[in-house]
């Protein structure tokens, strides 16, 4: 059922233009939310206990490509994650882009991302989960570049598609490692049982293979630089791509192969390192930042690397905070990219310094927003309250002391970033420049209101259903039971203080923000060391090397192609030799007559006369000495057939020769010595590669299994005597008849140039 | 007969290529043609030199070892022919390239890739 659900979303996806068109601007996209809606109430009423494997159908059976589900709670949160917050950013979009004239396409690539993202989280076949992946890539790529008239939009989009790219790459390979190794595609099987590797290099490479397609995807450090730039897309795409899906997809793989490969002694580590800085560094980056989004996504980066730290802490208990902060974080930063998203369609900027005082003008959005906001820094008792602690109590549980300062001092950062995203903007004094256009419509309101009822409620109030499905959902990662309770109050423990602390530190950090916006711009120097200047002088370096190779290779000049196709053809003939192993050059010696001698000796002086002389008449002539002599070789050699031929067909070329050139001046000496010795040298070799090659092809003793079934044929079945002609005329006419439309077609091809030749004579 | 056909296939490519590889495209052309008797020989190696023709009459021995292979004659007739258009075509029209040029000098011919 949920894997017809995820390719029915391609279909949905299809008919979305036509939908927003026919159907209008205003009811087409309600309609098209509708996908969304159905897919997250499916999937709260699906069963997730035990883990199943599904099947659908078989989509190429030949490479073990099957549309089948795995079902369990880690699959399902997500799916209810990405179908929730989908239905929210169908609605947002359609108030954000009414007006605008490709919003049925807006609705295509928005749809069809969402089906893929689905497909990624819900796939138990890998090269399924593959495809989907790519197909996230491709999408969000679209949606980055939507805005596709502006040069930077498109610079972001590509950038983005690279990095993932790039990760998407790594994914497959690993993927293909997991196949060889366990035998199977699915996902279902590949984790349900205990494993023991047969090569510790192999679990390594697919360790690290997959390390690189998630934290690709995640923006973790040090490819945390797509994701910020990733912010020239339309503010709901940010919403989704950023808070619950695609940024999401790198933590979902990470978790889902935890079970597999905690074990190890890189797994953790990695993650432990890898999410801790990324942690930090775009808690740190985001400081300094002007740009409503930017702050945001800096945030997130932050917020993915806190993920994937929780996961490289390893013990249940942080797996369960993995889950819970999941989910926390696409709550409220989805609902704060709406704020965003809302600021800057109302007012027509997103620059924290020109914005303030909009709590006066808004009082509903602003209530909205700074529940949001509150969970983001953590304060009780919302959603992300809960959250923290859980966090903090896990790395408290572990032992990690420095892993606990660490965690709650970028903890302490996130408590600034949000109030630099939402306290300035609503409570700083009015700013007589800002230009309020109109109040937010209700349409672009309801989603964020939503997500901070929700943040409020999970905080007071968590459902008994929804705490089973993240303790579901852990247990499913942590590859053993786990046990979560969802509260606000724990007791007067350490951690309550730490909480506090932490929201201390945040407001010290919020005061000092002068401090940091200078250091940023002290540090703008140094920026040419980053990773995105790496990105950059890599892409520019690619193309550089293209462009240089295109030049030398494609010259223009044909005898410096023929100089390189002869070369690699000598190399690989004798590569080939090299390679073969056995005496390949045990030929007979079969006694020749000084008839047959002095055909060849008239050939190669044919050949000699050719290339010496001065005179076109005389080449022509060599090269007709040369036709002949092997004409009478086939007819030494029992091929009167052949003989007859080329007879014929030797005489017609020397007068086509002599007519069309005879009138073109004699031979002049153009290349230089050295260049005649290069060619000489390298037409020897190709002469000695074809000889050794010859005297291979005479030393094979295998009998051609052909010529007796053509012999013994050709009487019975075609009443022919002469075997050559009944090949050609019978059994394999139809080349005959495709070789007589090949001649055809060059007399048509002759006519015509001769038909052109007055034009320059 | 082998080492001597061996050397004599080898040396046609050799010159075959030779002539390929100068500047003037008569040149170029004629060395097409050399390159066509090379292949062919090379292909005929391959039915592993037998005198008798395979054509079915009284005289002709019964075992089909005893008999020349009939499939890559086959091969060759068609080849004969094919590079005979091939080399027409190529003669009219090289031709004609070097009256629109104005030379026949290879290397001079860049025009439509500048």
């Amino acid at each position: 059922m949920l894997a017809v659900t995820v390719a029915f979303g391609f279909v949905v996806a299809l008919l979305a233009p036509w939908c927003v068109r026919h159907v209008g601007t205003v009811w087409g996209p309600r309609l098209l939310a509708a996908y969304p809606l159905s897919v997250f109430f499916l999937t709260l009423a699906t069963d997730y206990e035990p883990a199943r494997v599904q099947s659908a159908f078989d989509w190429v059976p030949r490479f073990g490509l099957r549309w089948s589900v795995l079902v369990d709670g880690w699959s399902i949160l997500f799916a209810a994650l990405i179908s929730g917050i989908g239905a929210l950013v169908v609605l947002y979009g359609a108030a954000y882009l009414r007006h605008h004239e490709h919003l049925g396409r807006f609705y295509l690539y928005l749809i069809g991302f969402m089906a893929a993202m689905l497909g990624v989280v819900l796939a138990s076949n890998l090269l399924l989960l593959f495809v989907c992946w790519e197909l996230t890539s491709i999408f969000s790529y679209l949606l980055i570049g939507f805005d596709h008239e502006d040069a930077k939009s498109r610079k972001s989009a590509l950038q983005a598609l690279l990095t993932t790219g790039v990760g998407g790459l790594a994914l497959v390979v690993a993927f293909v490692l997991l196949r060889a190794e366990f035998g199977t595609w699915e996902l279902g099987e590949i984790l349900g049982r205990p494993f023991e590797w047969s090569n510790p290099g192999l679990e390594l490479g697919t360790i690290v293979l997959l390390l690189a397609a998630a934290f690709t995807k995640s923006a973790q450090f040090p490819f945390h630089f797509w994701l910020p730039s990733a912010m020239a897309a339309p503010t709901p795409v940010s919403a989704y791509l950023h808070s619950a899906t695609m940024v999401k997809a790198g933590v979902f793989l990470l978790a889902r192969f935890h079970p597999l490969f905690h074990e190890h002694w890189l797994w953790q580590p990695a993650l432990l390192v890898g999410g801790g800085a990324t942690m930090f560094v775009g808690a740190a980056l985001a400081l300094p930042q002007r740009d409503l989004k930017l702050l945001l996504a800096y945030s997130t980066v932050s917020a993915l690397g806190t993920l994937v730290f929780l996961l490289g802490v390893g013990n249940s208990e942080a797996m369960a905070a993995c889950v819970v902060f999941l989910v926390a974080h696409a709550l409220y930063k989805g609902g704060l990219f709406f704020f965003a998203g809302i600021v800057d369609h109302e007012t027509g900027t997103r620059d924290i310094e020109e914005l303030g005082g909009l709590a006066r003008q808004w009082p509903a959005l602003a209530t909205v927003a700074s529940v949001l906001a509150l969970s983001m820094a953590g304060v009780m008792p919302l959603f992300g309250f809960v959250a923290k602690e859980l966090a903090y109590e896990a790395v408290f549980h572990a032992t990690l002391p420095v892993a606990l300062a660490w965690l709650v001092v970028c903890s302490g950062l996130q408590v600034a970033v949000a109030g630099f995203a939402v306290g300035r903007p609503l409570f700083s004094r009015p700013r007589a420049t800002l230009a309020i256009h109109h109040a937010p419509e209700w349409e672009l309101v309801v989603g964020p209101a939503l997500l901070a009822g929700l943040s409020v409620l999970i905080g007071l109030w968590p459902a008994e259903g929804f705490s089973h499905l993240l303790a579901a959902a852990a247990t499913n990662i942590a590859g053993q039971s786990t046990e979560l309770k969802l509260g606000v109050w724990h007791g007067w423990t350490p951690v309550l203080a730490l909480s506090f602390g932490t929201v201390l530190l945040g407001v010290v950090v919020f005061a000092l923000r002068p401090l940091w916006c200078g250091m940023a711009e002290r540090a703008t120097g140094w920026k040419f060391v980053g990773p995105a200047s790496l990105y950059e002088a890599s892409v520019a370096g690619l193309a550089r090397l293209a462009a240089w190779q295109t030049r030398t290779l494609q010259t223009g000049k044909l005898r410096q192609y023929q100089v390189l196709v002869l070369s690699t053809a000598v190399a690989s003939v004798l590569l080939a030799l090299a390679l073969t192993e056995g005496d390949l050059l045990r030929f007979g010696w079969k006694a020749f007559s000084p008839t047959e001698g002095a055909v060849i000796v008239a050939m190669l002086a044919g050949m000699a006369i050719t290339i010496g002389t001065s005179s076109r008449l005389t080449a022509i002539a060599g090269l007709g000495v040369t036709g002949y002599a092997v004409g009478i070789f086939f007819l030494m050699f029992g091929a009167p057939d052949l003989a007859m031929t080329q007879f014929a067909i030797e005489t017609l070329t020397v007068v086509l020769f002599v007519l069309v050139l005879y009138r073109l001046p004699r031979f002049e000496s153009r290349s230089t010595a050295a260049t005649r010795v290069r060619d000489f040298a390298l037409a020897t070799a190709v002469g000695a590669s074809v000889g050794i090659l010859v005297l291979a092809l005479l030393a094979d003793p295998t009998p051609s299994a052909l010529a007796p079934y053509f012999l013994a044929q050709s009487e019975p079945a075609a009443h022919g005597r002469n075997v050559v002609n009944v090949i050609l005329v019978d059994f394999r006419s139809l080349d005959t008849l495709g070789e007589i439309t090949v001649l055809g077609l060059a007399a048509v091809g002759v006519g015509t140039l001769m038909a052109m030749w007055g034009k320059y004579r | 007969m082998e080492v001597l056909l061996a050397g004599t296939i080898g040396c046609l490519y050799a010159g075959a290529f030779y002539l390929m590889l100068r500047r003037s495209i008569v040149k170029l052309l004629l060395g097409l043609g050399l390159l066509g008797h090379a292949a062919n020989l090379l292909i005929f190696a391959t039915s592993g030199l037998i005198r008798f023709a395979p054509i079915l009459n009284e005289s002709a021995p019964k075992a089909p070892s005893e008999v020349a292979d009939p499939v890559p004659q086959a091969l060759i007739l068609t080849a004969i022919v094919i590079s005979f258009g091939v080399l027409a075509f190529s003669v009219v029209l090289i031709k004609l390239t070097a009256a629109a040029a104005g030379t026949d000098d290879v290397d001079s011919l860049r025009t439509s890739e500048r």
